[in-house]
């Protein structure tokens, strides 16, 4: 668990969530992002 | 002066003029030529710097030539002008401008180098060249560490260091993998030291990826986190210098940590229904945050108290906060007990400790039932508890465990004084609010001499007392049941710090006399030692039977017919 990183391009998509939201996200809802991603990805 | 020495003086200032003079090739005519028209050029510009570029046209050059030398015509001046310039590049260079050739020096006598202005750091460039935004996101900037402790794995903390042949069997099968091929990449992923990359994150778990997405974003300074909420620091508001000051004077003002939401309210006047109400929100916990000096955050995920120095403290006067930390040093030894699902209520019996001082021990149960800390380094956090019986609501202290203290909630010394007595059993149980509230079993009034402290006298005292609350009598002090602890001395801090020694003392105290005056021998059953033992110290059922059954501590010694009967003999000196 400790040696997990997540994948430059997911941590891109994350600040890219992040710089447009003009309010705060939660961890849920990045979490939520990002499996959103995976699965458009698919 | 010598007439010598000014001589060679004379001569060396002679050497170092005629050096500053350009060497011209050719013959002597050529060279001749040459100076002539390094001199003309000179005097054209004669108020130029002398790393001036000097541009005089050949025409123009042979037209004066042809007139002081009239052996040569203009055009032969100008082709043989042209030829002295080509033998003698160091001087001149040779331009052609609108199809007219010119002769270029300067008056250093050098050919002139293309002059290179840095517009680097021109501000007219800055602002009108900005640089074009990156295409990708920057790597994140790593935030520096305090300090990295590297965990042991359960082999090591189980097994103890690796042997040495193990060791060496390790590299041995290290050498021939990398003899034999290249690691894969499952290889890569599975070794300790190398971090696995992860692309596709649909295999993980809801908890893993958040955990995952934490850990990496809190490295990132352009990253601005409070409790589980992120935002980009450049996006967060900041709070100038007044407001910091305003937000201090208020606390101190109203005498007691403020939630988020009241400062935001008073301090910095902003509405609940205003469109950046959230970000404010964010922004006023984030920014306090970073203020450590001034503002300490003692909240919760459901209500962000915040105080400042300067405030009363919540909890007992009579002992130190860090004493009764140390005091509750074994609960860190104690095991995480999960709630069952859907209850949300825990049952107390009151001890004397805890009557006395007003606290509750983080264990069990209750830690279950308590919040954990929302930010990292987190000391304390404040929680609204509510008493419906008597109307009352109350601000308590959770002091989180720590390396080398135990937690425990403090501010209960007034309730427990009004209305509780040690050996009472009452109720917390956590509302939909985020508010506790405490309960006890109302009973009809009972009178009873329970042990107190006399605090002028330092000994413990039975005195008469009326209580209206229902109680768990194997822990209740009364004068009946221990009628030895009349006029008992308390005991020293030293004693009392080491939970062997307050044992000892409960045995003394309490104990039945089983062996001689020469040799005293002492007899308690844990239903006694219990009660007795928590009136000096914290002191669980299982922290007696773990001192009595340790090898450490030979005086003690349990029964081994009977469950929970314990002896204790001093050692003579």
């Amino acid at each position: 668990m400790t040696n997990l990183h997540l994948s430059s391009e997911n941590m891109t998509y994350l600040l890219t969530v992040l710089r447009n939201s003009n309010h705060p996200v939660t961890t849920q809802e990045l979490v939520a992002a990002l499996r959103e991603r995976a699965q458009a990805s698919r | 002066m010598t007439p010598g020495r000014q001589e060679e003086s004379a001569k060396g200032m002679q050497t170092a003029e005629a050096s500053s003079e350009p060497k011209f090739a050719g013959t002597k005519k050529d060279q001749a030529v040459a100076s002539d028209a390094l001199n003309v050029m000179r005097a054209m510009g004669r108020f130029f710097p002398k790393s001036a570029p000097l541009r005089a046209s050949v025409p123009s050059l042979a037209q004066y030539f042809a007139a002081t030398h009239t052996e040569r015509d203009e055009a032969d001046w100008a082709a043989y002008l042209l030829k002295v310039a080509k033998a003698n590049t160091d001087v001149f260079q040779i331009e052609e401008i609108d199809d007219v050739a010119h002769l270029v020096t300067t008056s250093a006598g050098v050919a002139p180098t293309p002059a290179v202005v840095d517009h680097t750091h021109v501000l007219a460039e800055r602002f009108t060249e900005p640089v074009p935004f990156p295409a990708e996101a920057p790597e994140p900037r790593k935030r520096a560490k305090t300090a990295q402790i590297v965990e042991p794995s359960a082999e090591e903390l189980i097994g103890g260091p690796v042997p040495a042949d193990e060791i060496e069997e390790e590299i041995e099968t290290g050498l021939e993998a990398s003899d034999v091929e290249a690691e894969t990449p499952a290889a890569v992923a599975s070794s300790s030291t190398e971090m696995e990359i992860v692309g596709d994150v649909s295999d993980l778990s809801d908890d893993v990826l958040a955990e995952l997405i934490a850990n990496q974003l809190r490295d990132d300074v352009s990253v601005a986190n409070f409790g589980n909420e992120w935002m980009l620091e450049e996006n967060v508001s900041r709070l100038s210098r007044g407001d910091l000051r305003r937000t201090r004077e208020y606390l101190v003002e109203r005498n007691e940590p403020l939630t988020d939401e009241v400062l935001l309210q008073d301090v910095l006047g902003l509405r609940p229904n205003a469109e950046n109400y959230v970000a404010m929100k964010f922004a006023l916990n984030y920014r306090l945050s970073r203020e450590q000096r001034e503002f300490e955050y003692v909240g919760t995920a459901t209500q962000r108290f915040w105080t400042t120095g300067g405030l009363p403290v919540i909890g007992t006067t009579k002992r130190k906060a860090s004493e009764i930390g140390q005091d509750y040093r074994f609960l860190l030894n104690e095991e995480r007990v999960e709630l069952p699902a859907g209850e949300a209520v825990v049952e107390h019996v009151l001890s004397f400790y805890e009557y006395q001082y007003g606290v509750l021990p983080l264990d069990g149960l209750l830690a279950a039932l308590m919040p954990a800390a929302e930010i990292p380094d987190q000391r304390a956090a404040v929680l609204v508890f509510e008493s419906p019986q008597t109307y009352e609501t109350f601000q308590i202290e959770l002091r989180f465990p720590t390396g080398n203290r135990g937690g425990y909630l403090a501010g209960f010394d007034r309730f427990f004084l009004e209305n509780l007595v040690p050996g009472a059993l009452f109720t917390i149980e956590l509302n939909d609010a985020g508010h506790y509230l405490i309960e006890y079993l109302p009973v009809s009034g009972e009178d009873r001499k329970l042990l107190q402290i006399d605090e002028k006298r330092g000994r413990y005292v039975f005195r008469p007392m009326t209580f209206y609350c229902a109680t768990q009598e194997d822990m209740v002090l009364s004068e009946n049941r221990f009628p030895q602890l009349a006029n008992v001395p308390l005991l020293e801090e030293r004693a009392r710090r080491r939970p062997e020694l307050a044992l000892a003392a409960t045995f003394e105290r309490i104990g039945e006399q089983m062996g001689t005056s020469d040799a005293p021998k002492y007899m308690a059953i844990m239903d006694d030692l219990l009660p007795a033992s928590n009136v000096e110290r914290p002191m669980s059922a299982d922290l007696i039977r773990s001192i009595i059954r340790s090898t450490e501590n030979p005086n003690f010694s349990a029964d081994p017919d009977m469950e929970d009967v314990f002896y204790y003999e001093p050692t003579q000196s």
